[in-house]
């Protein structure tokens, strides 16, 4: 581990303070929220940021909230382990408190935020595909105001977001949504547990009393620069029965709308050809209900 | 020994007594040791994995202030090369750089941080050359050499090994070779002959305190507080490297967090010491874990293993040519190589036996020693094969290795230790544990049969040890076993509390320090329990024998009268004394202490293929039931049952430990770890892309059945334990696959990955 170069820290205590350390310091400043991944980067990686600006002396960006419209939002600051044993979340979207307990280790969960993670714009991600399916929105502040913007426009690339260089991730809604939605994330990792997800997938869709499905939204990670929608496949069980055949095909679907890449740790086929299983698995367990525990998760998973 | 004798303190499962210590993180380990004035080192290592090094300068490093010393190449010239069998290494390079991480300049600074900054100052030229980064580069024609000199060779354990003249001008270095019978002679008379071909990874041990030395050269000598699994030996090399003899150097080994022979022999203690002699100060080296994966592994290998068997099922003769990839420099590759050769026969009857084992250099990082110690190679191939030939023949896996298996006092080669256990016996157990007769009636699953041997406890050992009684009466044990883990102080103190009659917690182990600790060779080959077991049962039988014949004079008795037990003197008509008693009549004051020694020395025979029987045969069965999915190639382990022949359990939990411990170990390479390259740069130096076992790896259903037969030639009728566990793993998971699946892997490890390719060619074929 190296010594980090000299850097100045900012601990700003509004959003406004922060956004205008950035302008006012210009290029080479990063913000700081969990540090889970900026500190790797700096000690082990070369990245040596000018300044950083810490962000968590700023109020009110962390903690979950139900809207009387419905809708859910989180803080940025909120940290994975929060959203992976919130009540509310573990209630209305299983599937998303999964995709934040897949991540790391419980003591990286302890640190590392829901705004970090999606910041990071990692394609590999395990909240992104979750989020993205639930059509989450994300809030996006700078020192001259405010926009909103979907979580699927969100990323531009690896490490690459719509974000400026002054503008600060605070919060995610997710939209109200039907009451008989369901979902499932599946991160398929020969380690399952403290390893990076070769294929992410969540799918995410309305199944009414006869198993039609409608608002179908399959999301694949880490198989592209970005999370992409593999609308293709979405379209195949749209305002269809869901049966095994269906998901086998929109399965096969999706697995030709992936982009993989081959690396140390898997080939492009291989990655191909599990995003297809895994969008199948993921379609079928998604209607079955969320698992009851984590050995349950793993096991039908297979 | 009678049938009836009951003991107090072995076989029981005592509190570990460095347990406390280590539960509350007090126990101190090489890392921690911390010195007055103490510097930090630093490694440059290579970028290229073969380059000549045409400019090493530190100069500019050198004026960094905090910046205490550079060591070069220049260093190197008043000192002699080192290596475990091969004296092939130096200190930093010298003339060219053989792997990416091979040291070629190192820094000893206030701290690490500064030491790091120096190593970007010291200025380096090299001139690439074409590098070998496979068996098969490296046995090209006019392949390039990674070593030029072709006249290496060195001594280890009291056997001389060297290249034969014919592997000048190639990146050969070794060879093994071993007949017995008429191997053409026997393929001539079989009805069937099988010819395969396995081939295992490049893993790394990854202990998890990663190698570490604090060095202090000072005048003419040199202490060292090392991570090491051979003090002694380590010793012996420094003496050799500085030309100093061995009073000049001490060695003091804190508790060692995981060895598995990756700290075995020599690796950057020299460095240390150079770092401390130039910085005139103490310096502590700490190794990361990526450059741990870059000093040392085990040997990736390539078996071609060849078998006849005869009409009615019996094999007749068995042919492998072994390659074992030892990397840049030997280490302790001959001896591997020699081992792998040796052991490649199995369990089984086999009347004619060849083996040539070869050692081969590349540009790649160090293998060495690593449990199982060229074992692990060999059990994948030929048991896998075991199952090819009895499904080829329609023999049942588990009949056909019965009607094969060795029986107990039968001879694994001539002039080597009878086999000393009922491999039969075992192997039922281990049918019967995991279910082998009853039906599975769901796809995709199967169970999987394995039984190994191997000699153990090291060919060839010398050992010895002592324990004190104090003035108090108190016992202190002093044992140069390393602490590693495993439990051995644990255990050794067992056997002193049992032959003085004393409670186990009386006896109190000494820090390891070569100036006062008795010699023992090495922590290494499942060997302590036997070896070391044996010195320290006969120093506190020594020790009981003065005691009672000082007791003797002193109650005006006989010495066969009395006996040691309860922690005091006992004899006939209710005769009793404490040892602080005694001890106060011989010598009539609170003051002196009797020591007793005890020794061990393995026996030399020249018909014994090794040049020494083996101390013991360590065994081991293993059975598996895995699920294995089409889909992805994921391979899931129902269920494991382990068998370990302990000979007698010293400390049951720690031998279930062990042996737990050898099986996950070895899922390892059977399932996942896997050190990648490519253009001669390792890819996946870090625990998130080499996988390690986790507890999510852990079979579903996991069980270790201890057999005690008390036919040990240790304390007790113990055996040694450690590396045994891990020998019948990937064939008893592979034979289990191709039992669910009908696809056949040779080459480890069984990834999701190469599983699914493997099935879509197969149902590609049907």
């Amino acid at each position: 581990m190296k010594r980090t170069e000299a850097f100045d820290f900012y601990q700003p205590a509004t959003l406004q303070e922060a956004s205008q350390l950035l302008k006012d310091n210009g290029p080479g400043g990063r913000f700081l929220a969990g540090g889970t991944d900026l500190v790797i980067a700096m000690k082990e990686k070369g990245l040596l940021p000018k300044y950083i600006v810490d962000l968590k002396r700023v109020p009110g960006l962390s903690g979950i909230r139900e809207n009387s419209d419905g809708s859910i939002a989180i803080g940025a600051l909120t940290t994975l382990y929060t959203i992976e044993t919130s009540a509310l979340i573990k209630k209305k979207y299983p599937f998303l408190a999964q995709s934040a307990a897949e991540v790391g280790s419980i003591q990286i969960r302890n640190r590392a935020t829901i705004g970090g993670n999606i910041s990071n714009a990692s394609p590999s991600a395990d909240t992104s595909p979750a989020l993205v399916a639930l059509g989450v929105t994300a809030t996006i502040a700078s020192a001259s105001g405010e926009r909103k913007i979907p979580v699927e426009e969100f990323f531009k690339g690896p490490g690459q977001s719509v974000m400026n260089a002054d503008e600060i991730l605070t919060e995610i809604t997710i939209p109200k949504t039907a009451a008989n939605l369901v979902g499932e994330y599946i991160k398929f990792s020969p380690r399952e547990m403290m390893d990076l997800a070769y294929v992410g997938v969540a799918a995410v869709y309305n199944l009414a009393a006869d198993k039609k499905c409608t608002g179908v939204r399959i999301v694949l990670g880490a198989v592209a620069p970005t999370p992409i929608r593999a609308k293709r496949a979405e379209a195949v069980l749209e305002g269809q029965i869901l049966s095994e055949a269906l998901a086998e095909k929109a399965g096969q679907t999706a697995a030709e709308e992936a982009k993989p890449i081959s690396d140390v740790r898997s080939s492009a086929d291989y990655r191909r050809a599990m995003v297809g299983t895994m969008t199948k698995r993921a379609l079928l367990n998604a209607a079955t209900g969320p698992a009851k525990s984590w050995y349950d998760r793993r096991d039908r998973r297979y | 020994m009678k049938k009836s004798q009951t003991y107090n303190v072995i076989g029981k499962a005592e509190l570990r007594n460095d347990g406390a210590e280590k539960v509350t993180g007090k126990a101190l380990y090489t890392v921690d040791v911390d010195l007055p004035g103490m510097a930090h080192g630093k490694i440059l290592r290579s970028p290229y994995a073969h380059a000549r090094l045409l400019r090493v300068d530190g100069s500019k490093a050198e004026q960094l202030p905090g910046v205490f010393a550079v060591v070069t190449r220049e260093d190197q010239k008043r000192l002699r090369m080192f290596g475990a069998a091969y004296k092939d290494q130096t200190i930093v390079a010298v003339d060219k750089v053989r792997y990416a991480g091979d040291p070629v300049a190192a820094v000893a600074a206030v701290d690490e941080a500064t030491a790091m900054q120096a190593l970007e100052l010291i200025e380096v030229e090299y001139e690439e050359l074409p590098m070998v980064t496979s068996i098969d580069e490296a046995l090209a024609d006019n392949a390039p050499l990674v070593h030029d000199a072709s006249a290496i060779g060195g001594e280890l354990m009291g056997q001389r090994y060297e290249a034969p003249k014919e592997f000048s001008g190639t990146n050969l270095c070794y060879r093994f070779s071993y007949a017995n019978g008429d191997v053409e002679a026997g393929f001539k008379k079989a009805e069937h002959i099988f010819e395969n071909t396995f081939t295992f990874p490049r893993v790394q041990h990854f202990s998890m305190e990663p190698h570490a030395t604090v060095a202090h050269y000072e005048g003419d000598r040199i202490t060292l507080w090392a991570g090491t699994q051979e003090p002694f030996t380590l010793r012996e090399h420094l003496a050799d490297i500085f030309h100093l003899p061995q009073s000049k150097i001490r060695v003091i080994v804190p508790y060692v967090g995981g060895g598995y022979g990756g700290k075995l022999a020599v690796k950057t203690e020299p460095l240390a010491a150079v770092l401390s002699w130039k910085a005139k100060r103490p310096v502590r080296l700490a190794h990361t874990i990526e450059e741990s994966f870059k000093t040392v592994t085990r040997h990736p290998a390539r078996v071609r293993i060849k078998t006849g068997v005869s009409k009615d099922g019996k094999l007749l003769a068995r042919q492998c040519v072994i390659h074992m990839e030892t990397g840049a420099y030997a280490d302790a590759g001959p001896r591997v190589t020699q081992k792998a050769g040796y052991r490649c026969f199995g369990p089984y009857r086999i009347p004619h036996m060849k083996t040539d084992a070869y050692t081969v250099y590349t540009n790649t990082v160090p293998a060495g020693a690593y449990r199982g110690f060229g074992t692990l190679q060999v059990t994948w191939a030929y048991e896998s094969q075991m199952d090819i030939i009895a499904e080829k023949l329609g023999y049942d896996p588990l009949d056909f290795r019965i009607k094969n298996l060795l029986k107990k006092g039968d001879l694994y080669t001539p002039g080597d230790t009878p086999v000393d256990c009922d491999l039969k016996a075992g192997l039922m157990q281990a049918a019967e544990e995991i279910g082998w007769k009853q039906k599975i009636t769901q796809p995709n699953r199967a169970r999987g049969l394995a039984v190994c041997m191997k000699d153990g406890g090291g060919t060839y050992k010398v050992s010895s040890a002592a324990v004190k009684m104090n003035a108090d009466g108190s016992v202190v044990l002093l044992t140069g076993t390393v602490e590693v883990g495993q439990g051995a102080r644990t255990a050794l103190s067992q056997v002193v509390a049992e032959e003085l009659g004393i409670a186990f917690d009386a006896v109190t182990v000494a820090q390891l320090d070569t100036e006062i600790t008795p010699y023992d060779v090495n922590t290494n080959a499942s060997s302590s329990m036997v070896v070391m077991g044996l010195s320290v049962q006969r120093a506190a039988q020594d020790l009981k024998r003065q005691i009672l014949r000082h007791a003797a004079k002193v109650l005006k008795t006989k010495a066969e009268q009395l006996q040691m037990a309860g922690g005091k003197i006992v004899g006939p008509k209710n005769l009793s004394m404490s040892f602080v008693e005694l001890m106060q009549k011989i010598f009539l004051s609170r003051a002196g202490e009797l020591v007793g020694h005890g020794a061990y020395q393995s026996l030399k025979s020249p018909k014994a293929a090794l040049g020494s029987p083996t101390n013991f045969w360590e065994i081991a069965w293993g059975a598996a039931e895995v699920e294995v999915d089409r889909d992805t190639g994921e391979i899931k382990l129902l269920k494991y049952v382990s068998l370990a022949d302990v000979g007698r359990a010293i400390h049951p939990v720690m031998c279930e430990g062990q042996d737990e411990g050898g099986v996950m170990n070895a899922i390892g390479h059977s399932l996942m770890e896997e050190m990648i390259y490519k253009d001669g740069q390792l890819l996946n130096p870090n625990l998130v892309d080499y996988r390690v076992p986790s507890f999510n790896s852990l079979p579903k259903d996991f069980e270790t059945i201890l057999v005690e037969s008390h036919n040990g030639p240790g304390p007790f009728g113990a055996k040694g334990t450690g590396e045994g566990g891990l020998m019948p793993v990937a064939a008893a998971i592979g034979n289990a696959v191709y039992r669910a699946t009908g696809l056949r892997m040779y080459d480890l490890p069984l990834t999701p990955e190469k599983v699914w390719r493997g099935l879509g060619k197969i149902s590609q074929d049907l």
